[in-house]
């Protein structure tokens, strides 16, 4: 069992990929048969698995998760800000944690698919986990 | 609080440090639900008002809640507030703006006023003091109760500089949720505060021992000259508060460059002393050095608090020179430079034996209990 730390920056709202750096994690265990799991310690971000061929389709998911949860001013939620009390809307939504089947050594993933950190209260300092156990 | 010692004033200003510390966080969290989203969202400007070491304070915090909150913030007293101010607004600009009246004891009559004038103008008035039941926090819409722990009783030290803290929260509060910052440097400059306020404990013990000289200096001469510039005009206007409160001592303060419009023709220079109080960092640190060089040509008593190149130019022409660390730059500067003038002031008064206040006797009995400010009629506009 392996379990990694990643950190960050993120510049503003948006899909940040981070295929690669769980790539790297899942190699670096040495597991040949198991699990992967990708988890974000945060309540205004989430995690997702989508196309990584056109960045506009990113930004389209984005617009789409901005439309249904728009940051507005009338939020319960008030201790912080409104992109903030949005982002804890969207990261519910969208989830913080991404459960991935390691095979023959490898992530297994479709051929367009990518991992990306979601962003919905940048600009912010953060950090995802990945952990890899055997079958 | 009664204090034992012969100096309560000096015993106010040495306690303050800890008492701010302390009670950041409860501060902190008060500024953060002062206002609502709404609320925010429906400001456009900021009026501050307050008399004495209120408007005092507002004017130190002015520069640097404007710079957090991303907003334009202006200080009136509260009679101009009031009375002109909320006035001639358009009904649109008065429900735009957001009046913040501080008053230590909440029953400050001017500001009462101006505070209920401008919510019959339909403004949003936050009322800061530490008063929950009174006058002020009753009249105003909403109310910011300043954890102000008891204190050695004297002029005022603690409740301004708790004033100026909550203010400058109270910025930093509106730039995050109006976005102007992010979450991250609104909670940076949250903690750069806290830990400022940590480490003033030091600065003013170091300056309370510079300053028994310095308020010896000045004692012999008739008149003391406050001066500074930005943030620090508010400091020199409250330094010479506390001369005028503390001892009777004839004081006052003008704007670093005014002075040269004005008081630079004095006639008697040998009379006055002027204290220049300046930040390291001051933007007017260039004018102050220019100024310096006329003061001594004068041949007047000059004291320099802060430091910098006009510290450097006062100590090279053999003027008084006090060098105060614990900055953290010029907009958070009246936290620090304004101990020292307090401390001169209760120096000052200790030496001379002075009642505060003038112990609210013979020809001064009407302020006692604060009445000459607290019982004013109030104004109400022709309808």
């Amino acid at each position: 069992v392996t379990l990694t730390n990643h950190k960050l920056s993120t510049r503003a709202n948006g899909a940040y990929e981070i295929t690669a750096a769980v790539r790297e994690a899942v190699a670096g265990s040495g597991i040949g048969e198991g699990l992967c799991l990708v988890f974000v310690p945060h309540t205004t971000a989430g995690l997702s698995i989508s196309s990584f061929w056109d960045p506009k389709g990113l930004e389209d998911v984005h617009d789409d998760i901005d439309r249904l949860v728009p940051t507005r001013i009338d939020f319960k939620h008030e201790f912080d800000t409104p992109q903030d009390a949005a982002g804890h809307v969207k990261s519910v939504l969208v989830g913080v944690s991404l459960p991935l089947i390691i095979s023959g050594g490898k992530l297994l993933l479709g051929h367009s698919q990518g991992i990306f950190f979601n962003e919905f209260d940048g600009p912010r300092e953060r950090q995802f986990f990945v952990k890899c156990t055997h079958d | 609080m009664m204090s034992p010692s012969a100096n309560p004033m000096r015993d106010q200003v040495l306690a303050a440090p800890p008492a701010l510390h302390d009670g950041f966080d409860e501060m902190e969290r008060a500024a953060r639900l002062a206002l609502s989203t709404p609320e925010i969202y429906g400001v456009r400007r900021v009026v501050l008002t307050g008399s004495g070491d209120s408007f005092f304070a507002a004017k130190a915090a002015e520069l640097a809640m404007a710079a957090e909150a991303g907003m334009p913030v202006e200080v009136r007293t509260p009679m101009e507030a009031g009375r002109y101010v909320s006035q001639v607004l358009t009904a649109d600009e008065a429900r735009r703006t957001l009046v913040i009246a501080l008053s230590n004891s909440g029953g400050a009559a001017r500001t009462v006023e101006a505070a209920g004038l401008f919510r019959e103008r339909g403004a949003l008035v936050l009322a800061i003091t530490k008063a929950p039941e009174s006058r002020l926090a009753s009249t105003a819409t909403k109310s910011l109760i300043l954890p102000i722990p008891p204190l050695p009783s004297a002029p005022g030290f603690g409740p301004y500089t708790f004033a100026i803290v909550a203010l400058i929260l109270v910025g930093i509060r509106i730039g995050e949720v109006r976005m102007h910052i992010t979450m991250d440097i609104a909670q940076a400059a949250r903690g750069r505060l806290k830990q400022f306020l940590g480490g003033l404990a030091p600065s003013y013990a170091e300056a309370d021992a510079g300053t028994v000289e310095l308020a010896s200096g000045i004692a012999g001469r008739p008149i003391v000259e406050l001066l500074g510039a930005g943030p620090d005009c508010a400091v020199a206007e409250y330094g010479a508060a506390k001369l005028l409160e503390a001892a009777g001592h004839h004081a006052y303060a003008r704007d670093l460059e005014e002075w040269a419009h004005l008081n630079y023709f004095d006639a008697r220079p040998e009379d006055i002393s002027t204290i220049v109080a300046i930040a390291p960092e001051s933007r007017a640190q260039s004018r102050a050095t220019e100024v310096l060089r006329y003061l001594d040509r004068l041949g007047r008593h000059v004291i320099v608090i802060g430091g910098g190149a006009a510290a450097d130019t006062a100590l090279s022409l053999g003027h008084d020179v006090l060098v105060i660390g614990g900055n953290a730059g010029e907009l958070w500067s009246p936290l620090v430079l304004s101990a020292p003038l307090a401390l001169i002031a209760a120096h000052v008064a200790a030496a001379a034996g002075a009642e505060y206040g003038r112990g609210s006797k013979g020809p001064w009995a009407d302020s006692a209990d604060a009445s000459t400010v607290q019982n004013s009629a109030t104004w109400e506009p022709r309808r």
